[in-house]
């Protein structure tokens, strides 16, 4: 356990501050591209490069994740590409999943062991990102799906997404969709963000700048839940994530200045090859940490 | 069925405060996409033009 202003004996060097900083800026990049909070970045780089405990890379990556998320959304806001009763009803679920997840994180920790838990995460993470970046990469033309998911999903009473002009969504389902990403979410330590948006895209129908206006919403106050109960355990560090919003902050002015440079098309490619680089990360560090061990 | 996966680990390892609470956290988000919901249609049916086509479609 470290304490929230204590310096983590593994970014003690100031050169690892200034690389934090380098982090944070591509990380910002792609919060404000693809409406990403960026915790899934930062969670497994923040293990694989500067050997930061799991767990507080977990804490300290949900932290982040309101820092970089709340200048993003409130710019996707005054764009109008925020769809806030959507929103509003998918923040209820992630809030509740959220506290359910790191409550099985918690459990999961006490009973694997550090090394077999990460190993075990680490799984868990690639399997996640493989599955989005296939159904982001499948439909990644511009076009709509004619009926979301949800609008097939039985369930009373049925609501109308006037973002959309879709009629006739399931509101249990919509509710449970957040829930179940919630869960994923405390569980993994990542803002959700990640999932959100392609779930946006695919189960409830939002155009693409919909979706990433809406997911960095529903990822800034699940992630203030997040934050809130892993802080609680002394496993969030401000001297990880104020080097991390610094060089952010530019990074995120970036973004969204290049998602609206960038068709939908393209938007949705680059997210699918991003994550595709991201699990190739994971796989490096899975068979570094495997590897040994098996020796 | 992950959040059924989820109550089927929890629970058995909590106490019944504890129980109490995942079923809340369970139950809560459906409660709140009602309330939400009746909310942002009774804003809809008192203030139906006020805030404009664009304003008023962005609110959903």
């Amino acid at each position: 356990m470290t304490g929230f202003l204590e310096m983590p004996a593994c970014i003690a060097d100031p050169w690892q501050l200034a690389a934090l900083a380098g982090l944070g800026l591509s990380v910002g990049v792609a919060t404000g591209l693809f409406g990403v909070g960026g915790a899934f970045l930062i969670t497994p780089l923040l293990n694989i490069l500067f050997h930061v405990p799991y767990t507080l890379a977990t804490g300290s990556s949900m932290l982040f994740t309101i820092g970089t998320s709340v200048a993003a959304w409130i710019k996707h806001m005054r764009l109008g590409n925020v769809a806030l009763k959507t929103m509003t009803i998918l923040c209820g679920g992630a809030v509740c999943g959220t506290m359910l997840g790191a409550r099985l994180h918690v459990f999961l920790k006490a009973r694997a062991g550090e090394f077999n838990f990460t190993l075990v995460m680490h799984g868990i993470f690639i399997a996640v990102l493989a599955v989005t970046a296939f159904l982001v990469w499948r439909n990644r033309s511009e076009a709509r799906p004619s009926a979301p998911l949800l609008a097939r999903v039985p369930g009373r009473p049925r609501i109308t997404i006037r973002a959309t002009g879709i009629n006739n969504i399931s509101l249990p389902g919509l509710c449970a969709l957040g829930l179940l990403i919630g869960v994923v979410k405390g569980l993994l330590g990542i803002g959700g963000g990640v999932l959100f948006m392609p779930a946006m895209l695919l189960v409830i129908g939002l155009t693409i700048h919909q979706a990433i206006g809406t997911s960095l919403g529903v990822v800034l106050f699940s992630s203030i839940a997040g934050a809130i109960i892993y802080g609680r355990t002394g496993q969030v560090s401000l001297w990880i994530v104020l080097p991390l919003l610094t060089g952010s902050l530019a990074g995120v002015q970036a973004g969204v200045w290049l998602s609206r440079k960038l068709n939908a098309g393209s938007v949705k490619k680059y997210f699918s090859i991003l994550i595709v680089l991201v699990i190739l990360a994971i796989i490096y560090d899975f068979i570094s940490k495997f590897m040994p061990a098996a020796r | 069925m992950i959040i059924f996966i989820t109550a089927a680990i929890l629970i058995p390892m909590a106490s019944f405060r504890n129980i109490i609470e995942i079923i809340l956290l369970l139950a809560l988000p459906f409660l709140w996409g009602m309330v939400v919901e009746h909310v942002f249609e009774k804003y809809r049916r008192w203030k139906p033009h006020a805030a404009g086509e664009d304003r008023h479609d962005r609110l959903s």
